[in-house]
């Protein structure tokens, strides 16, 4: 095991690499949450509270774990505000409001300013009706007694507390900055592992590999043990990426972390055997740094990596199904999305598909051992 | 017999890079593999390490077929390769412990070896340094390092002194005699006659892939023992020179280089004073003339006809 482990050091040694397997990755995704950090990380609530009871007070306090609340006494600073993008939702409760749900009067309602119904605003706005439709039950239920209307209420929201995460709440925007996280972290392991794979061209270059073949150590054994090191860095870049999304950036990692970490695994089988028949076909490591972008590139882009493949035209779309981005990318969105690993076994199976050409494609030319 | 080729055949294409040599190395010895660049040193070695695959002939090493027996075979070998097999981006102790580590030694064992083999190198204090920071004697040495910390009973040595400084040779010439005082049989490829000479008990001089002389250095110099030569610095050359004085009595070879010309005459030929009749019969100025010595050098010279650092 030792050409695995001196690889493994060999590769954390290696500053171009390093940066390929962690600062490229965290320099985009870092791009991201800057650039789409107002409209979609940052979410603010404007609030104007002309009522004042303790149910509007409540009501508004359990919207904070949804956005930062901003209290604004003044309909048009909401609305002003909202046109010039420092808030995202704003809404006026007016006054009697309690009061008008109690009795069951339809005649007071909460009026809700929003620019358009983006994505993240959705869900808030749906929170929101839920909340008062709710609300309006309880009221008619309990026959406008205040006490049990209150407690009611509170059963309620407490309710709500309990299963949130699965409810919709401003989750489609996390995934959707999630979906791109992933999108950067699916690039750097395809730059990362194939750039790791021209050690061996490198070892070639060197001679060392003409030492290796002339001790008892077996060729399939360096090979394996070369691959095998660096699916190992490949898995612990898969890590320090997620941890780094989820602790540092606060990232929504979806339902389940497990079925986002078989998935990587299958593509990280698929970015060692690319790098391996990309090394393999190539002359030298500069031939093999020249292709690489030249190769790696196309695949993020028509796998979705940097925009939904939705915005692509329909032949793209079609192009795209021979990329193997494509298939982790999907997989991610459904996990992202709750969907079971049943839901993924295609994609699963397209990914080992994939490792598998490009694992043929690696052994195919044997490379003259002297040249 | 450590090693015992048997009419070996190798050829790329049209080219014969081996061209039916058969030798055998005992244990013990210094067998010196001396030819130009191109001779075809390196494919021998490549053969007879299982790298390159031979076309006719067999080759056997300590005793034992190579297919067969590959694993024990190779872990008795110790390469020094012609190009630095060193990896850059690990310390020289490093790299000593990668092949250490790969010819099977452990633990204690490894650790005594690898200290052992740096001392003998010259590299003990440098340990802990990437080769980039080392010189090109240095790196050779390393070099050296990479391949002997295993104690192999067979050391190949593929050039292992080209272009390096005269006080890095030499300890280089000096630790081939250690390694072989301490039990290894050594295989050692040059071009440089003046090594071979100094370290080497048999030798085997190739060119264009064939074997055009072997014996033990004594045997090679007596070959041409039964000759004079005679080597003359002239002012100037003129065109029939070469051809007029191979017309001398006695005069067996005769060859121009530059100003220089080498004269070649069976034992007892008696023939000096004509050839120096000759040059100045035809104006030239002789400033220099020289009785030599029998060399290797001079052995190569005359069987090809090419100096060997051609
Ligand atoms: N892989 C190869 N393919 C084709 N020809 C080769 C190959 N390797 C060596 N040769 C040819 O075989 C001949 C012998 O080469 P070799 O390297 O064995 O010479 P050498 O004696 O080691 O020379 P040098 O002193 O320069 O190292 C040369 O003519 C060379 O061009
Ligand atoms: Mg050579």
């Amino acid at each position: 095991m030792m050409v695995f482990i001196y690889s493994i050091k060999r590769i954390l040694r290696d500053k171009g690499m390093l940066l390929s397997m962690i600062v490229l990755p965290i320099a985009f995704i870092t791009l991201t949450m800057i650039i789409s950090g107002d409209g979609e990380y940052i979410f603010n609530i404007g609030v104007a509270d002309f009522d004042g009871t303790s149910f509007t007070e409540d009501f508004i306090k359990s919207l904070e774990s949804r956005g930062t609340i901003l209290r604004i006494e003044d309909e048009k600073e909401i609305q002003r505000k909202i046109i010039d993008n420092s808030l995202q939702l704003g809404f006026v409760i007016p006054q009697g409001f309690t009061r008008s749900i109690m009795d069951n009067e339809s005649a007071a309602e909460i009026k809700v300013h929003r620019i358009n119904e983006t994505d993240v605003s959705v869900p808030v706005g749906l929170y929101i009706e839920n909340y008062l439709g709710a609300a309006k039950h309880i009221a008619e239920t309990v026959n406008g007694n205040e006490d049990d209307f209150y407690r009611g209420v509170e059963y309620y929201r407490n309710g709500l507390n309990g299963i949130e995460g699965l409810s919709i709440d401003n989750e489609t925007g996390d995934r959707i900055i999630t979906l791109n996280g992933m999108g950067f972290l699916v690039m750097s392991m395809l730059f990362f592992s194939s750039s790791a794979a021209t050690l061996i061209l490198e070892d070639k270059k060197n001679k060392t590999f003409y030492r290796v073949l002339s001790s008892p150590l077996k060729l399939k054994s360096y090979m394996l043990q070369n691959l095998l090191s660096f699916l190992v860095v490949t898995q612990l870049q898969i890590l320090a990426i997620m941890l780094l999304m989820s602790q540092v950036f606060k990232m929504n990692m979806g339902p389940s972390i497990i079925n986002l970490i078989i998935l990587l695994f299958a593509f990280s089988l698929v970015c060692i055997s690319f790098g391996n028949a990309l090394t393999s076909l190539s002359k030298d490591s500069r031939q093999a740094s020249v292709l690489i972008p030249l190769l790696v590139m196309p695949m993020v882009m028509l796998g979705g990596c940097f925009w939904p493949r939705d915005i692509m035209g329909a032949t793209l779309q079609r192009v795209s199904n021979f990329v193997p981005t494509t298939w982790i990318l999907k997989g991610i969105e459904k996990v992202l999305h709750g969907q079971p690993i049943t839901a993924i076994t295609t994609e699963l199976i397209i990914l080992i598909l994939f490792s598998v050409v490009f694992f043929l494609l690696g052994t195919w030319k044997k490379s003259e051992v002297t040249a | 017999m450590v090693v015992n080729i048997k009419n070996l055949v190798k050829r790329y294409n049209e080219l014969l890079a081996v061209d039916n040599v058969s030798l055998s190395i005992k244990e013990g010895e210094i067998f010196g593999l001396l030819g130009p660049n191109g001779a075809g040193k390196t494919t021998l070695i490549n053969t007879i390490l299982g790298l390159t695959r031979f076309d006719e002939g067999s080759i056997e090493i300590f005793e034992k077929d190579f297919k067969k027996h590959e694993y024990d075979i190779k872990k008795e070998i110790g390469i020094v390769p012609q190009d630095l097999a060193i990896f850059e981006d690990l310390t020289a102790y490093e790299n000593v412990d990668y092949f250490g580590r790969l010819y099977g030694l452990k633990g204690n064992l490894l650790k005594e070896r690898i200290e052992e083999a740096l001392n003998f190198t010259g590299l003990q204090e440098r340990k802990k340094d990437f080769p980039k920071k080392f010189s090109g004697g240095m790196k050779r040495r390393l070099n050296i390092a990479c391949a002997i910390m295993h104690h192999p009973k067979l050391i190949i040595m593929d050039e292992p002194t080209v272009g390096i400084d005269p006080q890095s040779r030499k300890m280089i010439l000096e630790s081939v005699k250690k390694l072989n005082k301490m039990g290894s049989t050594v295989i050692y490829t040059s071009h440089y006659m003046e090594e071979v000479e100094e370290i080497c008990s048999n030798i085997t001089i190739i060119d264009h892939g064939r074997i055009i002389a072997k014996g033990t250095k004594e045997e090679l110099k007596a070959m041409i023992a039964f000759e004079e030569r005679v080597t003359i610095q002239l002012s100037a050359i003129s065109f029939n020179l070469v051809d007029d004085i191979k017309k001398i009595d006695g005069v067996k070879e005769c060859l121009l280089q530059e100003n220089e010309l080498l004269v070649v005459s069976v034992r007892g030929a008696g023939n000096l004073s004509r050839i120096i009749d000759e040059v100045g019969g035809k104006g030239i100025e002789i400033k220099g003339l020289n009785i030599e010595k029998p060399t290797l050098e001079g052995i190569f010279l005359i069987l090809t006809g090419r100096s060997l650092r051609d």
